[in-house]
């Protein structure tokens, strides 16, 4: 049955209706079969066309020349056209410009007696609206045997070439998280062997020291120490913070607490690096501020703001600052250091960022995220105005009554 | 016999400067690459540099470039003290005496100071 005779014979549009209620209801077509034993030609004619018509995919035939010659249903739900409309039309119809040459090489091989195999292209509705197709096409022959057409099966395959671009995306957005894992493994390997080194010397020196029957002199060291497991200690916390947070389980003891109060304990454990690096430190806050809060995390926000400040402050002034407000609690870390670009800004206080080249300052990338995220669960703010060379402002505002809510 | 310890984390600085000092040296600290020049132009002439590459306002790369162009500070031994990962390759570079990976072993910085000064 070559695809002309199936349009001559009335398996065109009509087929397509009468097919439509075999889809359903194939039994009918497979008895008949069965009952005569072996399917008379009409018989056969008859299901090879219910099965063109009910296939969920376009197939298509055309002469050597390109003349479509038959149309299925499926053609017509993928391109939009009738087989009235199409059937005698080039199938160049179809083409979109930038793949003409697709036709061309296809046809070359169906005269070859070649068949061509899931071959991805694009083609046009009836609308003019492009659609990804996967094209199947066999070569047709006549009685004799000679080449007189091709038949094609066209697939769409917008849906899979949709789930390919996600899988794309998906194994980028994977590389990207597991460059992102080594380079932080790397950075808190460095952050971590910092205070190790200075452990290991302050521990020798106190060693030494006793032996040498120094016990004032190994004390002063052993005080130091204590300093270095402090710092090992917020590394530690830190890295445990981040899984924390990333697995959404930050959670906040909140009690009363006064914010002024914080800020003068953090200030004091500063002062000696603070005057050590050159910049003087400053507290503005006079008067008790108190809020409902967990004073261990507003420790750590206080924390990383001074000591980047220190870090950052080129050894120039530090300001720390706490003001009350009816409802809202504000705290503000001024330095006059090397500054953020506004382009840096936005970015700083995502994980792993940093505004500043690794080769001159240490640091996991992670103190201005893991304060944000502080910030954000007690229901607060923060934010930060800088301009390179001038240095920077944090400023955080906290609700002093609403945090309640932010831990449910 | 002096020896010129750069690291812009003063607890290392300080720990260092202990250990060194109870082993009879003397200690001259620099938080950067500018501060150690400044103490070498004024005429200090240690025995070795323990230098950290990782450090504001000057680098340990930057430090070893200036130090090598000047005739009178080139030839002071400098040993590479990082907790860089590429340190070895970093020393390599900067055609340091030797490298020292963080966290150091005392024992080992004592060592490696002795064979340069004697």
């Amino acid at each position: 049955m070559t695809p002309r005779q199936l349009k001559d014979t009335g398996y065109g549009k009509d087929t397509a209706a009468r097919a439509g209620e075999r889809k359903t209801n194939a039994g009918p077509i497979l008895s008949r079969v069965k009952d005569s034993g072996k399917p008379s030609s009409e018989e056969e004619r008859f299901r090879l066309a219910a099965i063109v018509e009910s296939s969920g995919d376009a197939i298509i035939s055309k002469r050597l020349d390109g003349i479509i010659t038959s149309w299925n249903a499926g053609a017509e739900r993928l391109f939009g056209y009738t087989a009235e409309e199409i059937v005698g039309q080039p199938i160049s119809r179809l083409m979109p410009p930038e793949h003409g040459n697709d036709m061309a090489e296809i046809l070359g091989k169906i005269r070859l007696g070649q068949r061509v195999e899931h071959f991805e292209s694009v083609r046009l509705k009836s609308n003019g609206e492009p659609i990804p197709v996967s094209l199947s096409v066999s070569p047709i022959r006549d009685d004799t045997g000679r080449i007189i057409g091709a038949a094609k099966i066209a697939r769409d395959i917008t849906e899979q070439k949709k789930s390919r671009a996600e899988l794309d995306r998906l194994y980028l957005e994977a590389q990207e998280a597991a460059r992102m894992r080594e380079e932080f493994l790397a950075v808190a390997g460095h952050e971590l062997r910092t205070p190790l080194t200075s452990l290991q010397f302050q521990l020798h020196t106190v060693q030494r020291r006793l032996e040498a029957g120094q016990p004032e002199k190994a004390a002063e060291v052993l005080q130091r120490a204590k300093g270095q497991l402090q710092r090992l200690t917020r590394l530690t916390e830190d890295l445990l913070d981040v899984s924390q947070i990333t697995a959404g389980r930050l959670e906040l003891d909140l009690e009363e607490v006064d914010l002024a109060g914080i800020v003068a304990e953090v200030a004091e454990r500063h002062r000696e690096s603070a005057s050590r690096g050159g910049s003087l430190l400053r507290i503005e806050a006079s008067q008790p501020v108190t809020g409902l809060w967990d004073r261990s995390r507003l420790d750590q926000v206080v924390t990383n703001l001074l000591s980047n400040a220190i870090k950052f402050g080129d050894g120039k002034p530090i300001a720390v600052g706490v003001e009350p407000g009816p409802e809202w609690a504000r705290l503000t870390v001024v330095d006059q250091g090397i500054g953020i670009s506004p382009a840096d800004q936005s970015r700083i206080f995502e994980r792993f960022e940093r505004a500043v080249s690794k080769s001159s300052y240490g640091g996991m990338g992670l103190g201005l995220w893991i304060t944000r995220q502080i910030v954000d669960a007690h229901g607060g703010r923060i934010g930060v105005v800088s301009e390179p060379g001038r240095g920077s402002t944090f400023h955080v505002e906290l609700p002093r009554t609403a945090a309640k809510d932010s831990t449910q | 016999m002096k020896v010129l310890v750069v690291d812009d984390d003063y607890a290392v600085l300080d720990s260092m400067k202990d250990v060194l000092e109870d082993e009879g040296y003397e200690v001259f600290l620099a938080a950067n690459g500018l501060e150690a020049l400044k103490e070498l132009w004024k005429g200090t002439r240690p025995c070795v540099i323990l230098l950290d590459l990782m450090m504001p306002v000057m680098n340990g790369w930057e430090f070893r470039e200036v130090q090598l162009r000047d005739g009178g500070l080139a030839a002071i031994p400098t040993i590479i003290v990082t907790a860089h990962n590429r340190a070895e390759e970093s020393a390599a570079e900067l055609k340091a005496a030797s490298c020292i990976r963080k966290p150091v072993r005392p024992d080992a910085l004592l060592e490696a100071i002795g064979r340069f000064c004697h």
